[in-house]
């Protein structure tokens, strides 16, 4: 019985020193690492490794290996962890956490089986057959406690082609990224960190190695609407297994991206039919054209329904009689409709592939399609092409009318200003390749504010406004009023006048939508009593710019990225009919700039008892680091200074009223 | 292993199992099997091409209709849901936003959920969208689980209908049928976000309601609108309404039965049959054949009685308890102290136990209530506990003190407005204590994750009611706390150079609900990001300066005493210059805010979430080479509910400009008839913030030779 006992004490022992010895070396590696000053972060990741090998049947096995540690409560919600992955073409090879006390000991051990899987992308129209495991570990760490996970997955591409995106959420003690080319392979890779960093060789023959130091993580203060900096280094090897996506140049990329496209292009009869429809009666080639764009922009629904799973299946639009029968599709399905259209009335276009959101996303220098978002339509422009239209001019094949048939509210001759500025690829089979898709010029993106008031002698202030933007202006006011609907963008209307006029009185609008044109006419009507600063008994002090936006920007401390900046041309005019036998005794001397980024024209006159103000205002578009915003938000702060000049009234005085003798 | 395999209790197990699984199977292919029939759309119907009720909505409710229908199942009570709407669609574009036209999706366990849709263009062309038009997925699963395991459990799935080629015009039809348990309280609501409903009809058909547990009431919350029938001899419930316009969100609204028209039936059977349970127990028992008699009042009696059974049950003082509540209590000298020395004492604990929680692995232990001196010894304990386990510690230390103390219950008045008649305990949402002293109800919260000072409740449980823990039905009012406990004061020295720039520093003081919502959302931040909290939550919100720094964070773990913030700001051209003036607004604070109430209309009652003052005090040292133009007066409304009143004064040894604000909500609630007395109230306060004063440029040869002292005057 003794033997018995020792037997299964020693077992214990036995099996509580393997469980000890369980915790594998690079979690030991990450328990070790001194938290030092970042002992008080929320968060922060103790070792990183991210490990890719390629194998020479176009299989792609990717191994992620963290270990976080938790300082404050605050840290808690990153232990929950999640990854993708897609069950059509990827395998999950590992699924493995670690809940670790802050005395270094293993609490608990999760697999595969404790994971909870779902699906990855849950949208209103959005439905694909990504997957997710997730592991809600949030509740369970403490402070000084960590979490260790091990997630690997088995993925076929023949494009052999990887990347890893320092994305700085927490910050990190250091991280490695190691990738292995197949048998007598070698690896190209490019890095868009700076300081660059070079790699050195890995574990097995042709690897490569990056070790990336100690990063902190991104300022808390950044502005939310910057840009981020991409910072990644993408790898690939020389030779792919025979992808259908040939990535060694731009040009070869376009050939092969425009072969997955084409076959969803073909018209069929009643592609034909509802093309010969829907032009019907109109007369020139852009009316035409016009009819094609708005009924794929307005009558087929966004919906993304992705249920292919290869490696092709995010490129690949489905085709255009199904979309047109349908009437759904997303954005490359919209695209693909379009073209079809198009080329049924003799059209030629071009698929056109940006990165939506980030004109600084694509990086010239490494030719893939994961750079790309999103997929819009280029149109051979011609002579009779208004010219103010966005247009790039793609060389070979000519110039092209830019259209983003998923923007519900751009019409033809306006770019969604989210696709401006950026590289994209034009999909072609020849003289395709990386283009520059244009940003608006002023002209492009106006506002014209008019304001009529009268002012009575006992300072109420009747006023009647017409706004009416034009071009992206246009189109984004537009979009603004049909999300909002009636009553909420009265409501807005409302709320923006109090801004500059805190009491407003009997208020009423109307708006008016000119798609043809793009522009979106508001016109206002209200009344504002006790207008002005009355300064003693006679003077008083108004601004004669009556109402119109703020140019006011923050300071910020844009530590990286960039904030962007669209163009616009405003011009305002404001007439303010003065009470009877008021006289103007001061006015703000015009001024006029060009400065880098904005320039200005303001008058201010005083006429037939009208006191007339005009300002025309101009901004260019900019992609403005720390330096080029302080530029410009001290030149909007001169402008804004400028605005808010005033004028000194004389008032009329008041007929002595005789008193009434008391009784 | 052999003799495993075919021992009884596995062929029981494995029999079961199968029951289930053909169970779950048969009740899926039945409600497949459910017909759907579509009446006709009519060509008037087809023919309207402007809204009836609200111009210029993207569509229209023709018919909102929910039919319920309880049944009885040997496997317990299932509820049979049928919903169908009718929609006359008059913008398709923003339609298809309004009503998820493309997104037709849901998680449900529940495999009896079937939906049809039939959309009927204007040319009269209909097309139905069947099971077919569906896609599925499987909307979560244990990872890695395989074989006859993951075959009997019952998958969740998504089911998504891509639904489009609504044209202008259009009639689109969409009906779901699925059943569920039985759940106690059932709440609809009959009116939609930005879709009015020309017709909404609600109907249900109870289970056989003999039982005499089994009690159920139907109420139309929102008004007039709604009528309701009871016929059957009660089995068969119906409201209905007409007309009902699109919900429209505004600020400072109350409840959901506020803006909505609401049906919520009740069942008080779960906590009958909690009652029976402690029947069961003979102690209990015998307690309650004690107490029979004195149980009285309304129908809330029984949930009343229950709370009080609770409360004594786990609130019976101990020797600790009363050890403890000696010590705390040694230095008090009335009932009131005595209170708010307990409550202070069990929020601290709180607190640290949340401190403790972050720091300490714990086992999750799932109790009605722990005991008492458990929750004393939680640092030992290395075990959860529940926030109402530190509610029955604090009754514990009020009894042990002699304090007449009562656990209360406290309905959530932001879901609906409470209604006595309507008699379920899902309508309250969280528990405190009732204290009693010299005929005045005080009122402690000492467990909520929030640090609420004694006498506050959370907001969204104030200017109600709350039901008193006892042997009988008694409702307490729940008044708001005075607007002196909850202050928002903000001060600030500055220097106004001649070229309008302002900059100097400044400090937020809070305390009260504010206080304590900013305590809440800092807790577990670091430095930096409390700065940046406290910044964004309150700072950049009221004025737009060029920079502004936070420094110094005070008082966050404080109770009663307030929460500071130190900022620094610098606010270029600040004042407006001409050639020969400096226009600035004194009120530095409010110089940018806006009030509001900027809608012309309002349809609900502005509710108010807590009664509170905003008092600022500024200081700016005026540029000395300019002096004031002419002496201005400062606006002042002083009432009752809404008070405002500015002062403005120039010292004149020290060349700097003094103000004083005071604004204080003391009211709970203003009803829409009052709202434009209300927006404009708010707008000539908005003007007088936005008061400016004129300086004017002293030349340079001649000293300054006037500076008029300038006091509040009346407009």
């Amino acid at each position: 019985m003794k033997a018995f006992f020792a037997a299964l004490l020693f077992a214990l022992c036995l099996n509580h020193s393997v469980a000890a010895a369980e915790i594998p070396d690079w979690i030991r590696s990450g328990l070790s690492a001194e938290p030092g000053e970042w002992a008080k972060r929320p968060a922060v990741v103790a070792y990183d490794s991210h490990g890719v090998s390629f194998s020479a049947t176009g299989h792609i096995v990717d191994r992620r290996r963290t270990v976080l540690r938790f300082g404050t409560a605050a840290g808690f919600r990153y232990a929950d962890l999640d990854f993708k992955y897609n069950p059509g073409s990827e395998k999950i090879l590992t699924a493995k956490a670690w809940l670790i006390g802050k005395d270094g000991k293993v609490q608990r051990r999760f697999k595969r089986s404790d994971f909870t899987e779902s699906f990855a992308t849950y949208h209103s129209v959005m439905w694909d057959t990504q997957r997710v495991l997730y592991l809600n570990l949030s509740s369970q760490v403490t402070v000084g406690a960590y979490v260790a996970f091990e997630f690997e997955k088995e993925s076929t591409d023949p494009t052999l082609e990887t990347s890893h995106w320092v994305t700085r959420e927490l910050p990190a003690h250091a991280s490695t990224f190691e990738v292995s080319p197949p048998p007598n392979q070698t690896l190209q890779w490019y890095s868009t960190l700076s300081p660059a960093l070079t790699p050195t060789s890995g574990d097995t023959p042709g690897s490569l190695r990056w070790t990336i130091g100690r990063t902190d993580k991104t300022p808390d203060d950044l502005p939310p609407e910057s840009l981020p900096t991409v910072r990644a280094i993408l790898v690939r090897c020389a030779r792919p297994v025979g992808s259908e996506m040939d990535q060694s140049s731009w040009a070869s990329l376009a050939t092969a991206v425009s072969g997955v496209f084409a076959p969803a292009t073909q018209p069929d009869d009643t592609v034909r039919a509802k093309a010969t429809a829907l032009t019907s009666g109109k007369t020139t080639r852009w009316e035409r054209i016009r009819a094609l764009c708005e009924f794929v922009q307005r009558d087929i629904r966004y919906i993304q329904i992705t249920l292919d799973a290869d490696y092709l299946a995010g490129i690949r639009p489905h085709r255009a009689p199904d979309v047109l029968k349908k009437r759904y599709g997303d954005c490359k399905d919209k695209a693909a409709l379009l073209v079809s259209l198009l080329a049924v009335i003799g059209e030629r276009s071009h698929m056109i592939v940006p990165n939506a959101g980030n004109p600084l996303a694509v990086v010239e220098a490494w030719p893939s399609a994961n750079w790309f978002n999103h997929v819009i339509v280029g149109i051979v422009a011609d002579n009779d092409t208004p010219p103010n239209w966005p247009i790039s001019d793609v060389g070979a094949l000519g110039k092209l009318v830019i259209f983003d048939p998923t923007d519900p509210v751009s019409p033809l001759g306006v770019l969604y200003s989210k696709d401006q500025g950026g590289f994209a690829l034009l999909a072609a089979e020849k003289d395709g390749g990386l283009i520059k898709l244009p940003f608006d010029t002023p002209a492009q993106s106006t506002t014209k504010c008019q304001v009529t008031a009268t002012l009575s002698s006992d300072l109420l202030l009747t006023v009647h406004l017409n706004t009416a933007n034009q071009g992206t202006a246009g189109s984004e006011s537009f979009g603004g009023r049909l999300f909002n609907g009636n009553v909420e963008y009265g409501r807005m209307l409302e709320k923006t006048l109090h801004n500059t006029m805190p009491r407003v009185n009997n208020f009423k609008w109307t708006d008016a939508w000119d798609s043809v044109v793009s522009r979106h006419t508001i016109d206002q009507h209200f009344d504002s009593p006790k207008y002005g600063k009355r300064l003693g008994v006679d003077r008083l002090i108004v601004q004669p710019r009556l109402l119109a936006p703020n140019f006011i920007l923050p300071r910020l401390e844009i530590t990286e990225g960039v904030i962007q900046f669209h163009a616009r041309q405003i011009d305002e005019r404001s007439s303010l009919k003065l009470p009877e036998g008021c006289t103007v005794t001061e006015l703000p001397e015009p001024a006029k700039a060009d400065r880098a980024h904005l320039s200005w024209d303001i008058a201010c006159t005083s006429q037939n008892g009208e006191l007339i103000y005009t300002a025309q205002i101009r901004q260019k578009s900019a992609l403005a680091d720390a330096k080029i915003y302080e530029e410009i938000r001290r030149e909007r702060q001169e402008l804004h200074d400028l605005l808010r000049r005033t004028a000194t009234l004389t008032l009329a005085p008041k007929p002595i009223q005789p008193i009434a003798p008391k009784p | 292993m052999a003799s495993l395999r075919s021992c009884f209790p596995c062929r029981v197990i494995r029999l079961l199992s199968l029951l289930l699984f053909f169970g779950l199977k048969t009740t899926s292919v039945l409600a497949a099997k459910e017909d759907f029939t579509w009446d006709t759309v009519t060509p008037e119907e087809l023919a309207e091409t402007a809204p009836k009720i609200e111009a210029d909505v993207a569509a229209e409710a023709l018919l909102f209709k929910v039919e319920i229908d309880d049944k009885f199942r040997v496997l317990g009570d299932v509820r049979e849901y049928h919903t169908h709407q009718r929609y006359k669609i008059y913008d398709p574009e923003r339609a298809a936003r309004i009503l998820s036209l493309a997104d037709y999706s849901y998680a449900s366990g529940n495999k009896s959920w079937t939906i049809r849709a039939r959309l009927t263009l204007p040319s009269g062309e209909t097309t139905e969208f069947d099971e077919k038009a569906f896609l599925e997925r499987t909307v979560e699963n244990k990872a890695g689980q395989r074989g006859l395991l993951a075959l009997f459990r019952a998958k969740r799935t998504e089911k998504y209908l891509p639904l489009t080629g609504v044209e202008r015009g259009a009639v689109l039809e969409i009906q779901a049928k699925w059943q569920a348990e039985i759940p106690e309280t059932e709440i609809w609501m009959l009116q939609l976000p930005e879709i009015p409903v020309r017709k909404a009809e609600y109907r249900h058909w109870l289970r056989d309601s003999t039982r005499a547990e089994f009690k159920v009431m139907l109420y139309g919350l929102n008004g007039t609108k709604l009528e309701t029938k009871v016929l059957d001899q009660s089995r068969y419930k119906i409201a209905s309404a007409t007309d009902l316009p699109a919900i429209h969100e505004e600020p400072f609204s109350g409840p959901a039965n506020d803006y909505s028209a609401m049906t919520i039936l009740s069942t008080t059977d779960k906590w009958t049959r909690y009652a029976y349970t402690f029947e069961t127990d003979k102690k209990m028992q015998e307690k309650r054949a004690k107490d029979a008699r004195n149980i009285f009042g309304g129908p809330w009696k029984v949930i009343a009685w229950n709370l009080n059974e609770y409360a004594s049950r786990y609130a019976d003082p101990t020797g600790r308890t009363k050890k403890l509540a000696a010590q705390i209590c040694v230095n008090a000298t009335t009932d009131e102290e005595k209170a708010r020395l307990i409550h202070n004492h069990v929020l601290r604990m709180r607190q640290k136990y949340i401190a403790y929680a972050q720091r300490t692995p714990l086992r999750e232990i799932i109790t009605l209530a722990s005991s008492l001196n458990d929750v004393l010894d939680f640092e030992t304990q290395k075990r959860t506990f529940s926030d109402n386990d530190f509610l029955m510690l604090a009754l514990a230390l009020c009894k042990t003190q002699g304090l007449d103390a009562y656990f209360i219950a406290l309905p959530d008045r932001t879901y609906f407005r409470f209604n006595i008649a309507i008699v379920s305990w899902h309508l309250f949402s969280r528990y405190a204590l009732g204290i009693m002293i010299d005929g005045r109800w005080h009122f402690s919260s000492p467990h909520t994750e929030e640090v609420l000072p004694f006498e506050m409740l959370p907001m969204r449980n104030l200017a109600q009611v709350a039901l008193v823990a006892q042997s009988a039905q008694e409702f307490i009012p729940i008044f708001m706390p005075p607007a002196e406990l909850s202050r928002v004061a903000l001060t600030g020295d500055f220097n106004l150079d001649s070229s309008g720039t302002l900059n100097g520093e400044g400090c937020l003081s809070l305390t009260g609900y504010p206080a304590s919502d900013l305590r809440l959302t800092m807790r577990d931040l670091d430095e930096g990001a409390r700065k940046k909290a406290a910044k964004e939550k309150f700072l950049s919100s009221n004025f737009e300066a060029t920079t502004l720094e936070v420094g110094h964070i005070e008082g966050l773990d404080g109770i009663e005493e307030p929460l500071k913030i130190h900022f620094n700001l610098t606010w270029e051209s600040y004042a407006v210059r001409t050639p020969n003036q400096l226009i600035l607004k004194p009120s530095v604070f409010r110089s940018s805010a806006q009030t509001p109430f900027t809608a012309s209309t309002r349809i609900t009652s502005v509710v108010f979430p807590f009664r509170w003052i905003e008092s600022d005090e500024v200081f700016i040292n005026l540029p000395n080479d300019y002096t004031l133009d002419a002496p201005v007066g400062a606006p002042q409304y002083p009432g009752q509910a809404i008070n405002y009143t500015l002062k403005l004064g120039y010292a004149q040894k020290e060349h700097r400009l003094i103000l004083h604000r005071d604004y204080t909500v003391d009211c709970t609630e203003l009803k829409s008839l009052g709202y434009p007395m209300l927006k404009k109230l708010h707008e000539l306060i908005q003007q007088s913030d936005q008061n400016e004063i004129v300086l004017k440029a002293i030349a340079p040869a001649s000293p300054a030779t006037t500076s008029a002292q300038v006091e509040a005057v009346a407009p």
